[in-house]
């Protein structure tokens, strides 16, 4: 039976489809064979960081209108063999998404895949409800600041109101990974501790990625940032990912960089 | 040998109570008579306590006060608070004695009728809202920009960072309590503070009572 994760936060821009490429990578590389479907309907950027957009031929609103299938739409990744990708479509509005057609591909996905990573859009409204509606489990990406905190303790509340699991009397078994850590800034008290954000928001926390310039360079590259091994942020989401498998990993990147030596006495 | 021709059980059993004020029979008897006309079916053969708090032995005999009772339909079990003089006439009367007991108690109960109480499990997100009639708790945490609403009383097992508004109806005697103070709004009965976040009982458990038209933390305003 495949699983299915929702990568959601309610506010943008907090790294929802960054994590999705990443995380959807991470199981592909461990031998788990993965979809990673986009539902920002309008505002598709999933096949950008993954580096397909030029193959996108037909899109997720095509299959659920059954003016494609499945097997046409889905792109295969080009590093890795057990990924794919339902990319969004770019012209269509947001209401294309319906409950029953959104549950006909999940359920075609979930007959071969392991893995059904959903790209949630920005916001508590329908494309994110739809997002969720169906998730066994969800990575909710929270940025340390108080507007993105409250933003994800909202998206919370509606899992656990309003998905089909919590509707079953369910639960959905929540995650917290926490992006755009800055330890500078945490400890100037410009941003909120991991502490403070774990504290707030009362779910177990599943790991911390560091603010990083790999991240931008690898979406310009559309290589999703869990290949670059030598980063941060890369081997961040890789921890982030064995933690979720059930490995133990202690968490890094939480304290400020001690500068070396020579950095402190050059500059750096 | 197991005893089947006896059996034994202790209940709650209505009891009417009748307190005399007074010792003088015709006025007992004037205003017996008069109950008993208006309402006949009430009185016919209806088992009491008759409370003698008050009264002067020296001035009647218990005798003929239970007699009264009886020529007006009533059937009296037993006496309370009655005075020592009295107590071989009661056994005599064949009445249970039930001791002494405050009368004021058993006329005016001033015990309020029991509230409906609501268990909310788990936390009250941002955005939500869970409003119960009578006591509600809530066993989790009121996130900022949640709200809890009760009728009666509101009592958190966790921290409290939204809004609480007890006792929403205008119960005055509503409290509002939780485990970890740090409050955006409470109110008690309509009267409402909103908090910044500073305050001194932040992050403390702390409960909430309306004093003299001002909401208290711990008993200070
Ligand atoms: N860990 C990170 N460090 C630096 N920049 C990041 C990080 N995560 C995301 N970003 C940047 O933040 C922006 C929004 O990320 P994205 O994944 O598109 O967010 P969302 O899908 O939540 O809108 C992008 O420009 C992305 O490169
Ligand atoms: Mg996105």
């Amino acid at each position: 039976m495949a699983k299915i994760i929702v990568v959601t936060s309610g506010k943008g821009g907090v790294g929802k489809t960054t994590t999705s490429a990443a995380v959807a990578s991470a199981l592909a590389m461990r031998g788990f064979k993965t979809a990673v479907i986009d539902f920002d309907v309008g505002l598709r950027n999933l096949d950008l960081i993954m580096g397909c957009e030029r193959r996108v031929v037909y899109d997720f609103v095509n299959v659920i209108q059954q003016d494609a299938t499945l097997n046409q739409a889905l792109i295969r990744d080009k590093r890795l063999e057990n990924l794919y990708v339902l990319p969004a479509s770019q012209t269509r509005d947001k209401d294309a998404l319906d409950q029953e057609g959104v549950k006909r591909v999940l359920d075609e996905l979930a007959e071969t895949f392991d893995y059904i990573i959903c790209d949630s859009p920005a916001g508590i409204e329908h494309g994110a409800q739809m997002a969720l509606y169906f998730a066994d489990e969800a990575i909710i990406v929270t940025n340390p600041e108080v507007s993105s905190v409250r933003d994800s303790d909202r998206i919370i509340g509606i899992l656990q109101s309003k998905s089909r699991r919590a509707r079953e009397g369910g639960t959905v078994k929540e995650h917290l990974l926490l992006t755009r850590y800055n330890p500078e800034r945490v400890e100037r008290g410009e941003m909120l501790s991991v502490k403070d954000v774990e504290e707030i928001l009362a779910i177990p926390l599943l790991g911390v990625i560091p603010e990083s310039e790999a991240v931008l360079k690898a979406s310009n590259q559309g290589v999703p940032v869990v290949h670059d091994q030598e980063s941060d942020a890369g081997q961040a989401y890789d921890d982030a990912v064995a933690r979720y498998l059930g490995e133990d990993r202690p968490h890094r990147f939480l304290d400020k960089q001690k500068k070396s030596f020579l950095k402190r006495v050059f500059g750096g | 040998m197991k005893s089947a021709a006896i059996v034994m059980k202790t209940g709650l059993v209505p009891l009417t109570t009748i307190s005399l004020r007074t010792s003088s029979a015709e006025t007992l008897n004037q205003e017996l008579e008069q109950r008993r006309k208006e309402a006949p079916a009430l009185f016919a053969g209806l088992p009491c306590l008759l409370d003698l708090d008050g009264l002067d032995p020296q001035e009647a005999r218990l005798e003929s006060l239970v007699g009264l009772l009886r020529q007006n339909g009533l059937a009296p079990v037993g006496v309370r608070n009655l005075h020592e003089s009295w107590q071989s006439q009661c056994r005599d009367l064949q009445l249970a004695d039930f001791g002494q007991a405050s009368s004021r108690d058993a006329d005016t109960d001033n015990t309020p009728p029991p509230r409906s109480v609501r268990v909310y499990q788990g936390n009250v997100r941002s955005g939500q809202q869970v409003f119960w009639d009578g006591d509600l708790i809530i066993h989790g945490m009121v996130s900022a920009g949640a709200e809890v609403l009760a009728g009666g009383d509101i009592q958190i097992m966790g921290a409290l960072r939204g809004r609480a508004l007890a006792g929403i109806k205008g119960d005055l005697q509503a409290i509002v309590s939780c485990l970890q103070f740090d409050a955006e709004l409470v109110a008690i009965a309509g009267q409402y503070q909103l908090f910044d976040g500073q305050h001194e009982c932040k992050g403390q458990a702390v409960v909430i009572q309306l004093q003299d038209d001002q909401l208290t933390l711990n008993g200070d305003a």
